[in-house]
């Protein structure tokens, strides 16, 4: 058997070189401790990708290496992959030995070289924390004092207990803990250090926990596409005990950088009803991650952002309803053509989308679903560049049209007469029955007017003229 | 004695010094702006990709659109040819942002003169200070290829320098093609771009040279001796025109009546 115990380092210490085979030392890594909100477990977390045999034990990770020593290439090779690869946790504590206690028992009396387990300091056995002073009075400070009493005195003293935790210590009883697993679904709550007041300051709660989701999702290969943020508020006020919040991304993310900046901005806008006491974090849907592969030439590496997170960073402080992309329909009607729909709901495929129940007809469904955008669509050269939500209503200036002065007619009229299949009493837009003209304004622009076409000859004259769009 | 020691060292060092009678090399790529006339004066030959370009305008929303649709519809074509993997329903991999448009652009008409409508995004954003994160953030996508952004009627807050260089060095950092839009106003405030162009029409009978409404471009500032003449592009592309034409001279061989447009919509 062979055991190793990490302990995470939380206060810095000036660093030294690792050794490389026996001993303790200090290494580095990746995140910064103060970050995460439980070190421990995401240190053990890590461990597993060693050994399935890893034990949390108070503040310190224990992993037993005896069984995966062949697999990893011998016990030098393995230890070489555990002090020197990246950890979850900044800097890390570690020292071995044959049982666990005793490498715990290294761990924390920091000698070096290595102390024998007979001259190990009794303060570092667990089970004979309760009974310091007494032993220390007996003049028993090391393990091998304390051994060396007889057992039967020892039992009679201060209980059984001892005794079975310094026969676990020397390996004459089995070493049995609940070993650690990574959890399916990560679900982490934390305590704020003081209740908060605004949502905006909840984001430093959240981002330690986020810094901990990380760690879950490199050592699972998974990217969150979901995530809940919950937070438990004081229960004093006659208010909701919880608030909540969803976030979701397009595309599977380990980036925390993006998650976080999603995040700020979704609780920016969020008031708090009362202090927040709890934080807790879920991932609701995860995915495999795919990893890009990487080029070998400087030319082929994409720069920047991908374009989902770009809409969901612009949606997320704009607003859905601002950031909108395009969706062509079959229809005559020019208000009808296109749909602007959000773009995040739409970013995967933009022919799934809810437009297509107000486009009329089957027979626009169908190729409009069939096709996308691109055949069948309404383009045409002719139309204009712009196109008013609203038509603007014209001013008539002894029958004719004006605006900003007098329109000079160009071409048409294009007459429209389509939509009379709609319902009038619903939300769906009313048909419509026009006279398209393209005219010309004083100032050279070109303008798109309609004049509404009502139904016999004796309203036409009262037909109200519209622009309704811009040649730009 | 002098001539020939300056001719020496411009054979020695080539073309690493620019002449300031001389159109400037382009520094990085450019874009052929589907005007011919046009890009004889742009240095390199074409719209600078990574560079920041003002269009300076009566009114935002006139004229943009005649000016800036081949270059626009080039990079998507490029676009769309170069991916080989676009499945239908997916989006296009380069886009083309539209920050602050003064209307609704209406995807159908550009759609008409070539530029797909799935590279489009439109983002609204009412304020100054919105308009140029939108701006900034699209800048650092990859996916992004052009940028349009309207800072026209944003005047509630003033553009300034900084701001625009901002742009411009977001521009710069991941090569995209960034057209401003600004009012004439700003024609006298300084400005990082690398482009001014000044945008508007030349009205017909006022150029003898081109007959019907002509596109006036003035080059305001560029990297080579400045221009004093204004450029002249045609206003409308080629099936609008012909549409005009023929309608033209419809109405020219029918005798005219006292309301054209009371006239028509009765007829017809």
């Amino acid at each position: 058997m062979h055991w190793i115990a990490l302990q995470p380092l939380l206060d810095a210490l000036p660093q030294a070189r690792p050794d490389d085979a026996m001993g303790q030392g200090l290494a580095d890594a990746t995140v910064d401790v103060a970050v995460l909100t439980d070190p421990v477990r995401a240190l053990g977390w890590w461990a597993l990708q060693y050994t399935p045999k890893v034990a949390l034990l108070t503040d310190a990770v224990l992993m037993e290496v005896s069984g995966c020593t062949r697999l990893w290439g011998g016990r030098a090779s393995l230890l070489r992959h555990i002090y020197m690869a990246n950890k979850p946790v900044a800097r890390v504590l570690y020292a071995q030995g044959t049982t666990s206690l005793i490498a715990y028992a290294r761990l924390l009396a920091l000698c070096q070289p290595p102390l024998a387990p007979d001259d190990l300091p009794l303060h570092t056995l667990l089970g004979a924390q309760p009974h310091l002073a007494t032993l220390a009075r007996l003049g028993c400070t090391r393990w091998g004092q304390l051994r060396a009493l007889p057992r039967g005195g020892l039992v009679r003293r201060f209980g059984a207990a001892l005794i079975d935790a310094l026969d676990q210590a020397y390996g004459q009883r089995p070493d049995i803990y609940p070993w650690l697993a990574l959890p399916e679904v990560f679900d982490v709550r934390l305590e704020l250090p003081s209740a908060v007041e605004s949502a905006s300051a909840l984001l430093f709660g959240a981002r330690r926990l986020l810094a901990q989701l990380q760690v879950w999702l490199r050592l699972r290969q998974r990217g969150v596409l979901a995530l809940a943020l919950t937070w438990q508020m004081d229960a004093r006020r006659h208010t909701a005990q919880t608030g909540s919040l969803i976030l979701r991304t397009a595309e599977p993310a380990q980036d925390i950088a993006h998650l976080q900046r999603l995040l700020a901005e979704r609780l920016h806008w969020t008031t708090l009803s009362a202090p927040a006491l709890w934080l807790h974090l879920r991932s609701l849907e995860t995915l495999p991650l795919v990893s890009q592969s990487a080029s070998l030439l400087l030319d082929e590496q994409p720069h920047g952002d991908s374009l989902a997170q770009l809409l969901e960073r612009l949606s997320a402080r704009l607003g859905a309803d601002k950031v909108l992309r395009c969706q062509l329909q079959a229809d005559h009607r020019p208000e009808q053509m296109q749909a602007w729909l959000a773009a995040v709901n739409t970013s995967d495929s933009i022919a799934a989308c809810t437009c297509f129940k107000r486009a009329g007809g089957q027979k626009s469904i169908k190729n409009a679903v069939a096709v996308g955008n691109t055949i069948d669509s309404p383009a045409s050269p002719l139309l204009p560049t712009w196109l008013l939500a609203v038509p603007l209503k014209l001013g008539v200036r002894q029958g004719q049209p004006q605006y900003q002065g007098p329109l000079t007619l160009l071409a048409g009229p294009q007459r429209l007469e389509a939509g009379w299949w709609a319902d009038h009493a619903g939300a769906s837009p009313a048909a419509a029955l026009r006279d398209y003209f393209v005219v010309r304004t004083r100032s050279a622009v070109l303008l798109w007017i309609f004049r509404e076409r009502l139904g016999n000859a004796a309203q036409q004259a009262a037909g109200a003229w519209y622009l309704h769009g811009v040649f730009a | 004695m002098a001539l020939r020691s300056v001719s020496t060292l411009t054979e020695t060092v080539g073309a690493a010094v620019w002449r300031a009678d001389a159109l400037a090399c382009a520094s990085g790529a450019v874009l052929p702006s589907g005007h011919a006339e046009l890009d004889a004066q742009l240095p390199g030959g074409g719209w600078p990709v990574g560079a920041l370009c003002e269009v300076l305008q009566m009114q935002p929303g006139q004229h943009e659109w005649r000016l800036l649709l081949p270059a626009l519809r080039h990079l998507t074509q490029v676009q769309t040819a170069s991916v080989k993997l676009v499945q239908p329903g997916h989006l296009p991999a380069r886009q083309v942002v539209l920050v602050g448009a003064p209307c609704m652009p209406f995807a159908p008409g550009l759609a008409g003169q070539g530029l797909d409508a799935r590279t489009l995004l439109w983002v609204q954003a009412d304020s100054l200070a919105e308009r140029l994160w939108a701006a900034e953030q699209a800048l650092r996508c990859a996916g992004v290829a052009a940028l349009l952004l309207w800072l026209a009627d944003a005047s509630s807050s003033r553009v300034r320098a900084d701001h625009l260089r901002r742009l411009h060095l977001g521009a710069q950092a991941q090569a995209k093609l960034l057209f401003v839009m600004r009012p004439m106003s700003a024609q006298g405030e300084s400005s990082p771009a690398v482009l001014r162009l000044w945008l508007g029409v030349a009205a017909d009978g006022l150029v003898a040279t081109a007959p019907g409404d002509a596109l006036a471009l003035q080059i305001l500032k560029r990297r080579g001796p400045p221009l004093a003449q204004t450029l002249l592009l045609p206003a409308r592309h080629a099936a609008l025109a012909t549409l005009l034409a023929v309608s033209a001279a419809r109405r020219q061989s029918t005798p005219e009546p006292s309301h054209a447009l009371d006239r028509t919509a009765a007829a017809a």
